[in-house]
């Protein structure tokens, strides 16, 4: 197997907006499990009021990211790939930002539901999309949850995938995306 | 290369870390306001989840018996200038009675008292208000009761109002009560077993822009 030696990397700011997003998808998944299953408390009020923000700045990340990656466009995958996995690639890519589009705005529909508004970290108030409904809010909360495992899926697949050209195709896929390897690496090209 | 990068993920980190802060700090130094002429002239609307109209009525005079109203609706047509240019209308769902016994609740919806089948509406409609101090006015208007009009009074406290911290609304929050003689409106059943006199309490808050 010849691994591509390209060692392409992302840019400064695709890598800001995959990393920035990581960490704010990694700390949403808790947080909406805990706070689900608590009583009624201030605390969970302060929890739904983190999850609500954390998720209006994911929306507005996906779509700012979507558009600087329209400008922008990503460095080709690692050459030698078989077609399968570049299709595999590219169609685990789509869907993942079609969920992290999806996730928010289920959430907010859901939020909207249940008339408690999405109020962005106690300052900005954003408006309702639907009337409040519980119907609606327990269909919606179906809808969310089902994105958002479908989201655990992907993500399993997209580090999986990642793991598997890192360890065993050795194609610098990996590196592409970590922070501080924006220049190339000596020898990296050899490999 | 390092340090650029972390010239620009600590003070993104901090801006969270500080915004993160924001909704409880709102909840710590909410406030509200008692003075009319601070608030908003505008359409408001009963939050039909933080009202409550429960009524007393004496029994045999050893207690009173006490029950509530579950499906309230109103609209404040509040006037900030001039308060008493302000109009009220409150509509009760007359089968919403509750007194947590199902006898007593079918009792009172049933002929000899609301008769909710035809009469599903108990409605208030504001006829004149006079501030009686900067907090408390009198609201004279219109209780129609099983299909009976009779003037009475609502005496309302303003008790605050302010930005919910948590919704961001812009809320007023009353107390008011209003004592009826339910013969008035021709509600004799059990007379005078049960008192005459019926004290309604009402506790209600109106979140602006919600269209009537």
């Amino acid at each position: 197997m010849t691994a591509a030696p390209k060692h392409c990397p992302y840019g400064a700011v695709a890598k800001s907006f995959h990393w920035l997003m990581f960490f704010i998808v990694g700390g949403m998944f808790p947080l909406g499990y805990v706070m689900s299953d608590m009583a009624v408390s201030p605390q969970k009020l302060q929890l739904y009021s983190w999850h609500k923000s954390f998720g209006m700045v994911l929306l507005l990340l996906a779509v700012l990211r979507l558009a600087w990656r329209l400008f922008h466009p990503p460095p080709p995958l690692a050459s030698g790939a078989p077609p399968i996995e570049r299709a595999a690639a590219h169609g685990v890519h789509g869907l993942l930002y079609a969920c992290l589009f999806a996730l928010p705005i289920s959430g907010w529909l859901m939020s909207s539901a249940s008339g408690l508004p999405v109020v962005a970290f106690g300052l900005w108030q954003m408006p309702n999309l639907i009337d409040a409904n519980e119907t609606d809010r327990l269909f919606l909360l179906q809808v969310h949850m089902s994105i958002g495992f479908s989201l655990l899926s992907l993500l399993t697949a997209h580090v999986t995938a990642t793991l598997y050209h890192h360890l065993y195709r050795r194609d610098g896929t990996l590196r592409r995306m970590l922070p501080f390897s924006a220049k190339k690496r000596k020898g990296s090209n050899e490999r | 290369m390092i340090s650029r990068q972390l010239l620009l993920f600590v003070p993104l980190m901090l801006c969270i870390a500080i915004l993160s802060c924001c909704s409880a700090m709102r909840v710590l130094t909410h406030s509200t306001t008692t003075d009319p002429s601070e608030l908003a002239t505008g359409n408001y609307r009963i939050d039909p989840d933080h009202v409550f109209v429960t009524f007393k009525v004496d029994h045999f005079g050893f207690a009173n018996y006490v029950g509530r109203f579950n499906e309230v609706d109103g609209a404040l047509e509040f006037n900030a200038e001039a308060p008493e240019k302000s109009t009220l209308t409150i509509v009760i769902a007359a089968a919403s009675v509750d007194t947590s016994n199902k006898f007593v609740d079918a009792q009172l919806k049933g002929p000899s008292f609301f008769n909710v089948e035809n009469f599903p509406e108990i409605k208030f409609v504001s006829t004149e208000i006079e501030p009686v101090s900067k907090e408390t006015a009198r609201v004279t208007g219109d209780l129609i009761l099983v299909g009976t009009s009779k003037t009475a009074v609502l005496n309302v406290v303003l008790n605050g109002a302010g930005t919910n911290p948590i919704t961001l609304a812009e809320t007023i929050g009353f107390s008011a009560n209003m004592e009826i003689k339910r013969s008035d409106f021709g509600l004799t059943a059990w007379l005078p077993a049960v008192g005459d006199g019926v004290m309604l309490d009402i506790e209600a808050e109106f979140l602006r822009g919600k269209e009537p």
